[in-house]
């Protein structure tokens, strides 16, 4: 790099960063999108379902008995059981196995199975891309990595950025005004980004480096680093039975009043080692909680340090509350909303300023009109289709996706097809809320989404009239 | 209640100093650049004393961009779109050489300069006096950054194989870091 000009410097950086961004700009396209609205996830999980019994209040000791009664059945019992306690965003109990998953009411009786299948399918677009799930997660989350590489070179090919920090034309010069959305976008929203990067980077190469570092460190023994890290299991054996849940969170009021639990784990479930894990948020915290453990009846043993424990532990028990958002309330969710549909916008803009470079139109136009304006309608189709008809969510989207792309491919004319898709997105949300208010019963959370999801419909439907009046540049 | 207005009036000032220091263009000190800079990091310590630290570095900060959008779009100017007719044709088919060079490009980006990021990440984090489980956190923390570094160097090159060399020598070097 040194004793080159520093225009070759910004032109060689300027074309790092475009075929970075063109090698992986769907499926950040996708990831962010998805990423996005999962934010929302507690409130999606609670629209797509609205059967089911809310409260906030239960009893430890109907809890327990139901628990104990539900999980005698072999069908149902697995090595680790879960009770998903209800929480203000989620106000629901929820108790699992590690196949299944059913909803248990205030009074001890058992609601519905949990079917969250939009939700999930939304979910694994962002973990997985809906590949194989280790696979899907390791490119995920190299994607992570990847976008503290477009950070840097967007950072580096760009000498006006800063000076440029305040400028936003729109109108006039298609690639203009892509590059002004791109650029103010990212200059400001650059450490929610780079936090996201690493963040996400996290989720795939946790057991990657763990494995590593187990292999070269501890003679091949991944389990010691990991015992380290998230703490062993106890050493129990005791007469076989149940699990003493309202006992445990019995002592969680003297051992942490100050803590809310959340969620509980049986390990071991069935066994005479099987013990009780509960995990407590911690106020001000970022670490998803401190957990405590308690054997069968229900005695105090140890928590795993994960509040005040060595300061790495605390940092990697912060991974996942950061990256998606899930503290400080539903004022942080909006936050994490607008930050993340930024970063969406810059991945769209990001390949349709290269698109507005080039001296001529072709396929490529129309296929990328198709990836971003599909996306939105695909979601919202594979929703329709989910609760309308029971269809597969999965199947439904890329069906959908795949058909939007076909079809901007099929009309070689992408401000055609952008705008076709944009009406199409308005108005297939509408069908939603109409088939969503037709079919399901009412609930406290349909409204505020229904409402969401109309200014969406509004807002998306004004961008595709506004595109046909404003047809204009390539 | 108060401190959380108090914080976003010092973003909101921080930025708006920022902006006016833009618009004056090299007529305005410096100074007010600095004085802007410093007005957000007061309103994300704000954000702190209110939120605990934690919760406060990052909703002060994504507080600050989001308010930064807000005033960069008083600053739009919008024009009539510009008519122009653009020509359709088949984007030009690269060849053998080209694709083989690419796809070179790609693993050398997105799998080797991986492993030779998790190598150094893991070596560099022998060197820190540390226990083992913060040496762990910070690989976590340092792999994207290395790897996101050394694809954009990669991609600088654009010269794969001077750079399949040298991703060589960075993985070596960590891993010699990393059994010393």
């Amino acid at each position: 790099m040194p004793g080159k000009p520093a225009t070759e410097f910004f032109r060689q950086t300027l074309s790092a960063h475009s075929w970075l961004g063109l090698v992986i700009g769907a499926a950040m396209y996708l990831i962010c999108l998805s990423g996005t609205l999962i934010v929302f996830h507690e409130e999606l999980s609670r629209w797509e379902q609205p059967e089911v019994e809310e409260f906030s209040d239960f009893d430890p000791v109907v809890l327990s008995k139901t628990f104990n009664e539900w999980f005698t059945d072999d069908t149902r019992i697995t090595p680790h059981l879960w009770a998903i306690l209800p929480t203000t965003d989620l106000p629901r109990l929820r108790l699992a196995s590690e196949t299944d998953s059913w909803f248990m009411n205030a009074d001890g009786s058992m609601g519905p199975r949990e079917r969250n299948h939009w939700v999930e399918m939304l979910l694994d677009l962002h973990l997985y891309l809906h590949l194989p799930k280790t696979w899907g997660m390791i490119f995920v989350s190299a994607l992570g990595a990847m976008l503290v590489a477009l950070v840097i070179s967007g950072f580096l090919a760009h000498p006006k950025i800063i000076r440029d920090a305040f400028k936003l034309r729109l109108g006039g010069n298609r690639q203009l005004e892509q590059t002004d959305i791109h650029n103010r976008l990212s200059v400001w929203g650059a450490p929610f980004h780079l936090m996201i990067g690493i963040t996400g980077a996290y989720f795939g190469f946790a057991l990657v480096i763990l494995g590593v570092y187990g292999y070269v460190y501890d003679n091949g023994d991944t389990q010691s680093i990991v015992g380290d890290v998230f703490g062993n299991e106890p050493e129990l054996s005791q007469p076989l039975g149940g699990v003493a849940i309202d006992r445990a969170l019995h002592n969680m009021q003297h051992i942490a009043p100050e803590q809310s639990p959340i969620l509980i784990t049986v390990h071991d479930a069935g066994t005479e080692a099987r013990f009780i894990e509960v995990y407590a948020t911690a106020p001000g915290r970022l670490i998803y909680s401190e957990n405590y453990i308690f054997d069968a009846d229900g005695n105090y043993i140890s928590r795993r340090g994960f509040s005040d424990g060595v300061a790495g532990k605390q940092i990697i028990y912060s991974f996942y509350r950061l990256h998606f958002g899930r503290f400080g309330g539903f004022g942080v969710k909006v936050l994490y909303a607008v930050l993340g549909l930024a970063l969406t916008i810059i991945s769209a803009t990001g390949i349709s300023i290269w698109l507005a470079k080039r001296r001529a139109r072709s396929w490529l136009d129309d296929l990328w009109a198709g990836i971003v304006w599909g996306a939105p309608a695909a979601l919202s189709v594979s929703a329709m289709l989910t609760l309308a008809f029971g269809a597969s969510a999965l199947v439904g989207f890329w069906a959908s996706y795949l058909a939007s792309i076909g079809l901007c491919l099929w009309r070689r004319n992408e401000r055609y097809s952008r705008r076709t898709l944009q009406l199409v997105s308005a108005t297939s949300i509408v069908s939603l809320i109409a088939t969503y208010t037709w079919l399901l019963p009412p609930s406290a959370i349909a409204l505020p989404i229904t409402a969401t999801l109309l200014v969406s419909a509004l807002v998306i439907g004004a961008i595709g009239l506004f595109n046909g009046r404003a047809t204009a540049t390539a | 209640m108060l401190i959380i207005v108090l914080a976003l009036l010092c973003a909101a000032t921080g930025i708006g100093l920022n902006l006016w220091s833009w618009q004056g263009g090299r007529q305005y000190p410096r100074t007010a650049v600095i004085a802007g800079w410093l007005c957000v990091a007061a309103s994300v310590a704000l954000w702190s004393a209110e939120i605990d630290v934690e919760f406060g570095l990052v909703v002060g900060l994504g507080i600050a961009s989001v308010l930064a959008w807000l005033i960069v779009s008083t600053q739009l100017r919008h024009k009539p779109a510009t008519l122009r007719h653009v020509e359709r044709r088949s984007p030009s088919v690269p060849g053998a050489r080209t694709v083989g060079r690419q796809f070179v490009l790609f693993v050398l980006v997105m799998l080797l300069a991986g492993i030779a990021s998790l190598l150094l990440s893991m070596g560099l984090s022998r060197l820190m006096p540390a226990d083992e489980i913060t040496r762990l956190a910070t690989v976590m923390l340092l792999l994207p950054i290395v790897w996101g570094v050394l694809a954009f160097v990669i991609t600088y090159s654009q010269r794969p194989g001077v750079m399949l060399a040298w991703v060589s020598i960075i993985g070596g070097a960590g891993f010699g870091l990393m059994v010393v």
